[in-house]
């Protein structure tokens, strides 16, 4: 979840993308709250940049979310092993792919008792949908034509087009918000005045992108209150600064710990790291309308020159893989499980090895046969890509490429990743949301992709990314993903390079109950904290 | 001319340059290469209806003159627009971060002076001597030193080991804040201390050598007095000049301080919209820093005034 909001705009975009197979589901139980530990006073959690707002139409960047998750109950959840399940909705039905029926719970309230309606419910989520909407998660509910309550308890959502990953998106930016409240807030709704009325565990006591953001438990939970009893987020942006305030106690957790830096983490005396593995992965990208990698032998050279395997302790400390396609591991394994995960590996064949003999031979066979020159912008906030960067550049000069590496901020990799003018060689890091396997290669992949960065689309690739878009159960996506990876890895448009994990460091004072989650974000998640007694 | 005279030429010529600094910074916007809308739409969905709407608000689709009045409009009434990412007024995101900064500038800028000046002094008028040798050493390891290892250093020793200060953070109340502003006030002092010892010296140095320091000290005169009445207060115009320019500096920011012991101040918020391309806050901030380091200025140049007695006069008889 890190990654497709943490590295700005066109990851964000990602999430548009989910492609999650939910079937619907019933809630049977009434809740999970107050399952860990036992009851704290105060527990502050360090996040890397300021909550910049209380509303996800506003803004929704990982740190942001942290803070918005902790308050605001979504109207549906996943749960850690990747499945949506109901939450504010205690059902949901999905049989119809141009519809998604809810059915709202009736005991839940907003922090200042009063009941909430299913128009709040209607109200939280239409306020992303249609063309006139300001949200910046409008392009997440693009397939949404209508949002209505069809009775005192069911909600109605109807779309143009099938969106296998809607309920998952439901489950991060369909965050409930009273109406009432945000109409009388007007613009200023998200603000440190008027940061909202919600029904989460956890109420709003103060909020400024400036001081962070302090939060008072729910005693009225409607799914139980939380174990710890006032909840804070402080910003501290240098990760070394968070290490050596978890060392004194002054904070309590510190969550998205750089994967470079983790051997200090490790160390901590009175913290414990916590490594999931996260459904995004790293990639180059080689626009293939463009010279020179409009030759597949000149990707093919390129490809020859990272040694994924040989980096992964320097950029990581070991806590990534190497990637096998553009669809992150995790995903693969949790849809086809482990032997059908391997099957299709074997399937849609090998990378490049890391060779220079290979490369040679490989642009010696291209249109460049003398070599070329590029550029290459790396996003100075993603610690892993300069050095790979200066790698791929080094390696390359030994064959006559020329890779010029420029360093840049987040907000400029991001601009120059869909910039026509721009080098047709890119660093790119993507998230997912969902552990469907689906989800990701119709994003980058066909002329009708969101992010066509490499350009790679024709008839028949279009009519694969079309097939896996749509598919909605495990048999239907298998064949076609099969052939669509098998043809990429091929072609080359993509070069695979690393599936990273998730660290967070959380003081042995405190314990989250079955670990820290990637899916954490989906979830009521404060309620799985408490203190180790 | 009259001190009320100058301060309010002063003060005209201040507005003058803040005037053309408005031009350049709103300029900023307009040279921004792409659509302007899709800039302040910033990273919310740009359907056309939405950048319509935009270009509307803004008066997008008015010349950029017409554009640049109703900016400086709005600006002089304290408006300087809203960010593009948190849509907080940017005078509310500069006033709740102002704090802190001037809290770490000012700070910073008394343990300078209680350091650099009396050990500048000594340091001066002992030229060759063991102080002096030993002031120069110093200002040498904090000047080269940099700010992010000495801040680490500070934390690790004076937080983590001996937990006697707090490792990040700016507080709340005065005696807190206080506490919490000690270590990053000393790593800021660090590197300015040497600026200011090494200008303080200089200047007591070329004082020292002057014939009324010789007959003072033909007098009799006690040399703690020659000190106070005749060095400091003769040495003090470019110890007040680096003063100013050192207070100039904290006030706009001093960046690696405040990401080291995570100081939300005007240098991160700074730093993080000039990264965001959050235009509105850049140039808030871009007009509120420029403001902060005229005003400095002047109360430089004011307290010339009230300090050299000669300056006073030549002001009278022009």
């Amino acid at each position: 979840m890190r990654g497709f909001t943490r590295r700005s705009a066109i990851a964000l975009a990602l999430v548009a993308a989910l492609g999650v197979a939910a079937c619907g589901g019933d809630d049977d139980s009434s809740g999970g709250g107050g399952g860990a530990g036992v009851e704290v006073d105060k527990m502050v959690w360090a996040i890397q940049s300021p909550v910049q707002s209380m509303d996800p139409a506003i803004m929704a960047d990982v740190p942001t979310l942290r803070a918005q998750t902790a308050a605001f109950d979504r109207v549906l959840s996943i749960d850690n092993n990747g499945v949506v399940q109901p939450w504010i909705a205690s059902k949901f039905d999905t049989s119809d792919p141009l519809k998604l029926v809810l059915t709202i719970r009736d005991d839940v309230k907003f922090w200042d008792g009063t009941a909430m309606t299913v128009d709040d419910v209607v109200y939280s989520i239409a306020r992303h949908v249609g063309p006139d909407s300001t949200s910046m998660q409008s392009f997440n509910f693009a397939a949404v034509t209508s949002v209505e309550a069809t009775d005192a308890s069911t909600v109605t959502i109807t779309l143009a087009a099938p969106d296998p990953g809607l309920p998952a998106k439901l489950s991060v930016w369909a965050q409930v918000r009273q109406q009432k409240y945000d109409e009388a807030a007007g613009e200023a709704a998200g603000g440190s005045d008027k940061p909202g009325m919600g029904t989460g565990p956890y109420s709003i006591t103060s909020y400024s992108s400036a001081d962070g953001v302090k939060l008072t438990r729910n005693d009225s939970y409607w799914a139980g209150k939380p174990k710890v009893k006032e909840l804070e987020f402080k910003v501290i942006g240098d990760p070394d600064t968070a290490r050596l305030a978890l060392s004194s106690g002054e904070i309590d957790g510190f969550f998205d710990v750089p994967l470079i830096a983790t051997r200090q983490w490790d160390e901590l005396e009175n913290g414990t790291m916590s490594y999931v593995a996260g459904a995004y992965n790293d990639f180059l990208s080689m626009n293939v309308t463009r010279a020179p990698f409009d030759d597949v032998n000149a990707r093919t050279a390129i490809g020859h020159l990272i040694d994924r395997a040989g980096l992964l302790g320097p950029l990581f400390n070991g806590k990534a893989t190497v990637a096998q396609s553009v669809v992150p591991a995790i995903q693969m394994t949790a849809t086809f499980g482990d032997d059908g995960a391997k099957k299709m590996y074997e399937a849609i064949g090998a990378l490049p090895e890391f060779s220079i003999d290979k490369a040679k031979e490989a642009l010696a066979k291209s249109a460049t046969p003398d070599g070329f020159t590029l550029d290459l912008a790396v996003d100075t906030s993603q610690p892993w890509m300069s050095p790979l960067a200066q790698h791929l550049a080094e390696n390359a000069k030994q064959v006559g490429i020329t890779i010029n590496v420029k360093q840049v901020s987040a907000a400029d990799w991001g601009a120059g990743l869909l910039d026509p003018a721009g080098s047709p060689l890119q660093l790119v890091a993507l998230g997912a949301a969902t552990p469907w396997a689906g989800e990701l290669p119709p994003v980058i992949l066909g002329t009708t992709a969101g992010f066509p960065l490499a350009g790679y689309g024709d008839e028949a690739i279009d009519g694969l990314v079309g097939q896996v878009a749509q598919a909605a159960t495990v048999d239907q996506l298998r064949q076609p993903l099969q052939d669509l990876l098998k043809g990429a890895t091929a072609d080359l448009p993509y070069l695979p390079l690393f599936d990273e994990q998730v660290a967070t460091a959380i003081a042995n004072k405190f314990v989250w109950e079955g670990g820290y989650a990637y899916y954490a974000l989906s979830q009521a998640w404060p309620l799985q904290l408490g203190g180790a007694g | 001319m009259t001190l009320t005279a100058y301060a309010l030429r002063r003060i005209a010529a201040i507005l003058i340059i803040l005037a053309v600094l408005s031009l350049l910074v709103f300029g900023l916007l307009a040279l921004m290469p792409g659509d302007p809308a899709l800039t302040l739409l910033g990273p919310k969905a740009s359907t056309p209806e939405a950048l319509a709407a935009v270009r509307e608000r803004f008066g997008l689709n008015d010349p950029f003159l017409t554009q640049y009045a109703r900016w400086v409009g709005n600006a002089v009434r304290g408006d300087f627009g809203e960010s593009i990412y948190s849509g907080d007024a940017v005078t509310t995101l500069i006033a709740d971060r102002v704090g802190v900064t001037a809290w770490l500038a000012v700070y910073a800028l008394v343990l300078t002076v209680l350091v650099a000046v009396p050990l500048g002094l000594a340091a001066g008028t002992r030229t060759g001597s063991r102080t002096d040798r030993a002031a120069t050493a110093v200002s040498l390891i904090t000047l080269s030193a940099p700010t992010f290892a000495v801040g680490f250093l500070l934390i690790y020793v004076f937080a983590v080991k001996l937990d006697l200060f707090p490792s990040f953070g700016a507080g709340d109340g005065f005696f807190d804040t206080l506490w919490h502003m000690t270590l990053p006030a000393v790593t800021l002092a660090a590197g300015q201390t040497a600026v200011l010892l090494r200008q303080t010296r200089a200047a007591t140095m070329d004082v020292a050598e002057r014939d009324f320091v010789t007959f003072a000290r033909a007098r009799a005169i006690s040399s703690g007095r020659i000190r106070q009445r005749y060095l400091l207060r003769n040495a003090s115009l470019p110890v007040l000049t680096s003063a100013g320019l050192l207070l100039a500096y904290g006030l706009t920011g001093a960046v690696l301080v405040e990401n080291v012991f995570a100081l939300q101040g005007l240098g991160t918020l700074l730093v993080r919209s000039v990264a965001q391309l959050d235009l509105p806050v850049v140039q808030g901030l871009a007009m509120f820093t420029a403001l902060l380091v005229l005003l400095t200025n002047l109360v430089v140049d004011l307290l010339y005034f009230a300090l050299d007695p000669r300056l006073r006069r030549a002001a009278v008889a022009s």
